[in-house]
């Protein structure tokens, strides 16, 4: 059983992955603060006398329950608006500009020189965009998958579907985001399994 | 800009992203996101507490406790068993008793 120390460590520990997680699904600063406290107290209520060893990946998955609680009830609330474009606003993708990115003040990559720095910082916000304008499952698939570090059957556990669906949602997301990335000039390769 | 990502590098990006330091608003309300989620922490019953903290290796006290209690638990189960075959021991005599004196006996007894 977790005691409060071990679950306020644990909770200490994934609370920035979580909300920028968060963030990725939903581009909204309050929206992700509020799955991330839903999605903390979900957990402390239902599971917080399990074992510490257990919390990571059932954390993951309340995660992914809430952010898609969060597009239903968006979706319930803009019912004049279809699933996918409540999911991904057009007119933001198209104004997005690789300059833009230069003045984003919310990274603090610590590399030595200034114009590795400037690269670096550039370089994440271009991957953050192209990962916000992936389809919600595959980015899902894929933020778990390969940032996340779990495996197939963990993931397919965390988004409560088949580790065959998994495989499809990473393939897909690896090439949808390999397109986005190429049109900015960055070319992706990965080690697929 | 001619950059080429692997998907270690990116992974590394986003951690990068992560561990970065949050707005002082937002860092803020994580923090209270985490002690809202403390104060709901769900809870086992007492006893079942007890008997967890029991089984934690503490100190020298805690196991001298343990081990009582785990002595006394294997004396109750001998004396339980004992008492349950005594039971059954003379349930099958009074059977048998009866039997005899109803005049009763299956035919097998005499052969055996």
């Amino acid at each position: 059983m977790s005691t409060r120390a071990e679950l306020s460590d644990f909770l200490a520990s994934i609370e920035r992955r979580a909300y920028k997680h968060a963030l990725y699904a939903t581009r909204d600063e309050d929206a992700a603060l509020d799955i991330v406290q839903d999605a903390m107290i979900k957990l402390a209520e239902r599971y917080g006398d399990k074992p510490p060893a257990e919390l990571p990946l059932l954390f993951q998955r309340i995660l992914q329950t809430t952010i898609l609680d969060h597009f239903r009830r968006q979706k319930v609330r803009n019912l004049h608006f279809s699933l996918f474009s409540s999911f991904a606003p057009k007119q933001e993708d198209d104004d997005f500009e690789v300059l833009d990115l230069l003045q984003d003040e919310g990274n603090a990559s610590q590399p030595a020189a200034p114009h590795t720095a400037l690269a670096q910082s550039e370089l994440l916000s271009i991957i953050e965009h192209a990962l916000q304008r992936l389809p919600p499952r595959q980015r899902e698939a894929f933020i778990l998958r390969y940032w996340e570090q779990l495996d197939t059957a963990q993931t397919a556990a965390a988004m409560g579907c088949t580790e065959g669906s998994v495989k499809t949602h990473c393939s897909r997301a690896t090439h949808t985001l390999a397109g986005i990335l190429k049109a900015k000039g960055i070319d992706l390769s990965w080690e697929t399994e | 800009m001619g950059n080429r990502v692997n998907i270690e590098e990116l992974k590394e990006l986003l951690d990068q992203a992560a561990a970065a330091p949050l707005p002082p608003a937002i860092a803020q309300r994580l923090q209270l996101a985490r002690q809202s989620a403390l104060a709901h922490q769900r809870r086992p019953h007492a006893w079942l507490a007890r008997l967890q903290h029991l089984l934690r290796p503490h100190d020298h006290e805690s196991h001298r406790t343990l081990h009582w209690v785990g002595a006394l638990l294997l004396l109750a189960a001998v004396l339980a068993g004992g008492w349950q075959w005594k039971q059954v021991a003379l349930h099958d005599h009074a059977a048998l008793d009866l039997a005899i004196l109803t005049d009763d006996l299956p035919v097998r007894m005499y052969v055996e």
